[in-house]
């Protein structure tokens, strides 16, 4: 027997919170190269080099790629997520099937 | 009010990163959270099931499957924060290739070594796996009888399987994979203080005005730590960090003193910081006079290697490695004066004023230092040492104890301090630092678990690295491994671990919940309930230990550890696995099960039913009849109330987000050894090191010695293995996630852009790495997270398609007999 969630994978709706720390001469330049990434947006700043983002996206490799080029930032020294949620028609947000890797 | 969903998730994701940043919410989202959570979804708490800082998350569940994970606001290790494997956390429960029933090597309807798996129910199952175990202990007896567990084992399920093994099958020879992660670390505390785990806590990095990290990747490897360090470095610009490692990772982005050394030569770095300390007059004398003996350590201790291996059979003291002799504050004044700044500088390769600025934050007595360590400096041929010389530099200044002056010892997995090392689940310990080999300590174990005197052998069990040489060498041959995968973990796995699994001689048992390499390389797999299929119990790196209900049940027919430990020792009799002497001593336990002496005891069996949870399945205790996990726990709890090691009552760990030991009256305890901190130092006395008889740590004398091997001009490479962030335990779990697989899919070869090109390799190239044990094709990466030096190649170990460990060298600390994973000699060819 196997467990499979849903695996129908259209009309998802991913938004994910994290938490990215930058020393406080990097949060300007931060900010601006978070704001310019497709789906991510800064909402908040605390002036030791805290700021708050949100990221969107229709999946979660989506969000996980936003988040490695964002901890990849230059200046950037950690990035953390916090809150994740996904929305899709029937509204479960319960866990996919997932691909059984090789094992050679 | 109206809404769109897009704002109401955006502005529940604002809240919860504001909330845990500290900062003031933006707008008016916090209420939302719990709306939703509390109509929609059952939350529980549960400590992540992935490394040792031990977060705490809330875990949802719907309709019997865990929809979602997020970190525990409640919690004070993470405060609301989840890395990115814990985000992914439910996911693992539910990878496509999942074992549901149980399979065993067939051929003709019959057992055979050479078969091919098949479904098999667990009474075929177990009767297969109790007559292989008969006739081992009938042929050979006990010493041919072993097991591998693990530092993700639950408390319980450690328990249980040490008694089974120790005092059940009388036979010490079970090991846990924190032998590869935590030996290091072990015998560091029992040589200098006498006593298991860190003095300090996760309280010291907001209190430290300096942090030092040794060989540990911090912010890959332990991301939430990572991110309360990084928090004390920016709210307080005083504070320094430095970074040292044989390769520059994410971690050097935030020092302020970067220090890539030359491997091995840490032992000397860390003696020139005791010279420049004690010559520069920075010894602590009131601390030192009062609070520390000096000894110096034998030396030339060999590699841990097979006894006829050449180094071994060169080595004057391999016999003899932990052994040392007293010495004066003068004496090893003399003997660290050696390690002089231009010597060492050579050496390491670390700039002169690099070293100088280190010193400094050592010996500057307003400067408070957390020093932190992982796999670099435990898994060494001398990592032993190294966790000795950085108690050094502790001691020498008074800098222990206190909040923010803290060594602290980081963990590899979520349990190994929780049940590998407190349980005692290696093959020289019993619980609470209790040792086989002393006859008192044996009696004190027989005395709690009602057995008679006699019954635990005295004989040092085999160690994880000598369990595979003794596989191979047909000398180990029944053996049962739950919660890892060594075969892809332990060191080289060419020569030693699948030559040992696949002797016809032996029969080999896996517990897992995934086909991993382990489980495809035994006899007979058996499908295993996982993290929150089950009710559990780890501790974590700062002695917390942490408590979770099952939340959902295991798919088909799996079963928790604990389930198949206690169900297989129904399958033996005192009469078929203890000697005749043993029992014409004790009349009263002949015709008994193992499961009546070691569980139906009067006491693991002694709560009943009606104490588990209403709220919470538990398939153990109602198949048993009795709430299982709470008499195994009470049980073992008697080991260490009053001795150190107190642990508070059963119910309490599933209020709290966890307590630290020792918990005596209630009250947790921060910093150990100090008074005011630690209800076990006498008043009046400041500190006392209590896990020694004259209450005093030790500074050990030991020098530098080179390692096991290193390049020359055949094998021209350093070759050093490690983790990556998105994957953890070898990647048995964290590869079926297919997030994090595809954010690290393959294991790469990260190498300096100079040495490819002198190879003909270009970044994405093929390459074999090739030892003198074994070989793997890889591909290069010469940019990315990791910056290696010219001469050192760096590859992670979680890819079963890229067996490193076909390649490293299976050379030991001879002390711990921890593998030394991050030093030997490769070359490199274009494919």
């Amino acid at each position: 027997m196997r467990i499979s969630g849903p695996v129908d994978n259209k009309q998802e709706l991913h938004v994910a919170s994290l938490l990215v720390h930058c020393p406080p001469a990097a949060l300007a330049g931060t900010t601006t190269a978070i704001a310019a990434l497709q789906g991510a947006e800064v909402h908040g700043a605390d002036p030791v080099g805290k700021l708050v983002v949100t990221a969107e996206a229709e999946n979660e490799g989506e969000i996980l790629r936003l988040i490695d080029r964002i901890q990849d930032m230059e200046g950037v020294l950690s990035a953390i997520l916090v809150y994740h949620e996904f929305d899709r028609s029937d509204a479960t947000g319960a866990p996919q099937k997932t691909e059984r890797q090789a094992l050679s | 009010m109206s809404i769109s969903r897009r704002d109401y998730m955006k502005a529940q994701a604002i809240a919860a990163a504001a909330a845990a940043a500290g900062m003031a919410v933006p707008g008016e989202a916090a209420n939302l959270v719990t709306e939703r959570e509390k109509t929609e979804l059952v939350w529980s708490k549960a400590a992540c099931r992935f490394c040792g800082t031990g977060c705490s998350v809330m875990v949802a569940t719907k309709d019997g499957q865990v929809v979602a994970t997020h970190g525990d606001v409640k919690a004070e290790v993470n405060r609301g924060l989840n890395c990115v494997k814990g985000y992914f956390l439910a996911k693992i429960l539910y990878g496509g290739d999942r074992l549901t029933q149980p399979l065993l090597r067939m051929r003709d309807g019959q057992y055979s070594k050479d078969g091919d798996f098949e479904a098999v129910s667990w009474e075929r199952a177990f009767d297969e796996m109790a007559a292989q175990f008969k006739r081992v202990l009938k042929e050979k007896g006990p010493e041919a009888v072993g097991m591998f567990g693990s530092g993700q084992w639950t408390v319980w399920e450690g328990y249980a399987a040490s008694k089974l093994m120790k005092a059940g099958f009388r036979s010490n020879n079970i090991d846990p994979n924190a032998r590869h992660c935590m030996a290091s670390a072990v015998a560091g505390f029992i040589r200098t203080f006498g006593i298991d785990e860190p003095m300090g806590c996760y309280d010291d990095f907001e209190n430290a005005d300096a942090f030092v990290l040794w060989g540990s990747n911090m912010a890959e490897m332990h991301p939430i730590l990572w991110t309360r360090l990084t928090d004390r470095r920016l709210s307080a610009p005083h504070v320094k960090v430095a970074v040292l490692s044989t390769f520059e990772n994410r971690c050097f982005d935030l020092a302020d003193i970067p220090m890539v050394f030359t491997p091995q030569s840490d032992l000397a770095i860390l003696n020139y910081i005791a010279k420049t300390i004690i010559e520069s007059g920075k010894v602590n004398e009131d601390f030192v006079g009062k609070h520390v003996n000096f000894a110096r350590g034998n030396t030339d201790i060999g590699y841990g290697l097979r006894p006829e291996h050449p180094l071994e059979q060169a080595a004057s003291n391999a016999g003899k490695a932990g052994g040392s002799t007293p010495m004066s504050f003068e004496d090893y004044a003399a003997f660290v004066a050696d390690y002089d700044l231009a010597h060492v500088s050579a050496l390491s390769g670390v700039p002169e004023n690099r070293l100088e600025a280190l010193a400094e934050l050592y010996g500057d007595p307003d400067t408070k230092v957390m020093s932190l360590w992982t796999m670099g400096v435990n898994q060494h041929t001398r990592g032993v040492w190294v966790n000795n010389l950085l108690y050094n530099i502790h001691l020498l200044t008074g800098k222990i104890s206190e909040p923010g002056n803290s060594p602290f010892s980081l963990t590899g997995q979520p349990s190994a301090c929780g049940t590998a090392r407190e349980v005692g689940t290696f093959a020289h310990r019993l619980p609470a630092d209790l040792l086989v080999a002393k006859e008192e300590h044996r009696e004190i174990a027989e005395a709690i678990w009602k057995l008679p005197k006699g019954t635990i052998p005295g004989k040092v069990g085999y160690h994880a690295v000598l369990q595979n040489r003794m596989l191979k060498d047909g000398k180990l041959n029944a053996y049962w491994v739950q919660v890892n995968n060594n075969m892809q973990a332990a060191p080289n796995l060419n020569e030693e671990g699948f030559p040992g699994y696949r002797n016809p001689e032996n029969f080999i048992v896996v517990s897992d919940a995934y086909p991993t390499v382990t489980a495809q390389a035994a006899d007979l797999i058996l499908p295993t309930a996982m993290w929150v299929e089950k009710e559990g119990a780890y501790g974590n790196a700062e002695r917390r230990t942490q408590f979770w209900h099952q939340l959902v049940d295991a798919p088909g027919e799996s079963k928790s550890d604990l389930w198949q430990l206690v169900e297989f020792s129904k399958r033996f009799t005192t009469d078929e696995v203890w000697p005749q002497d043993l029992l014409d001593a004790n009349p009263d336990y002949r015709g008994k099960t193992l499961y009546e002496v070691l569980y139906a005891n009067g006491q693991v069996d002694a709560f009943p039913l009606e104490e588990t949870s209403p709220d919470y399945a538990n398939h153990e205790s109602e198949d048993f009849g009795f709430y299982i996990q709470k008499g195994l726990f009470e049980e073992y709890a008697a080991f260490g109330r009053g001795h150190g090691h107190d642990l508070a009552p059963f119910d309490v760990y599933h209020e709290v987000r966890g307590l630290r030991w020792p918990v005596v009256d209630g009250q947790e305890t921060r910093w150990r050894f100090r008074e005011g901190y630690d209800p076990y130092v006498e008043p009046g006395s400041g500190v006392q090191f209590y896990g020694k008889a004259d209450k005093r740590a030790v500074i050990y004398a030991l020098p530098y010695e080179p390692p096991a091997e290193s390049p020359d001009e055949e094998y021209d490479f350093w070759l050093v293995t490690g983790r990556v962030l998105e994957h953890w335990h070898s990647g048995s779990m964290t590869q079926r996630v297919p997030e994090l697989h595809r954010a690290f899919p393959e294991a790469l070869a990260f190498m300096h852009p100079d040495d490819a090109a002198d190879k003909g390799l270009r970044r994405g190239s093929k390459v074999l790495v090739k030892s003198r044990r074994g070989e793997i094709i890889s591909r290069v990466e010469t940019r990315g997270r990791n910056k290696v030096p010219r001469g050192l190649i760096f590859v992670p170990w979680f890819d079963a398609r890229q067996l490193i460990n076909k390649v490293t060298l299976d050379a030991t600390d001879p002390i711990s007999k921890q593998t030394d994973f991050k030093k030997c000699a490769v070359k490199l060819e274009a494919v």
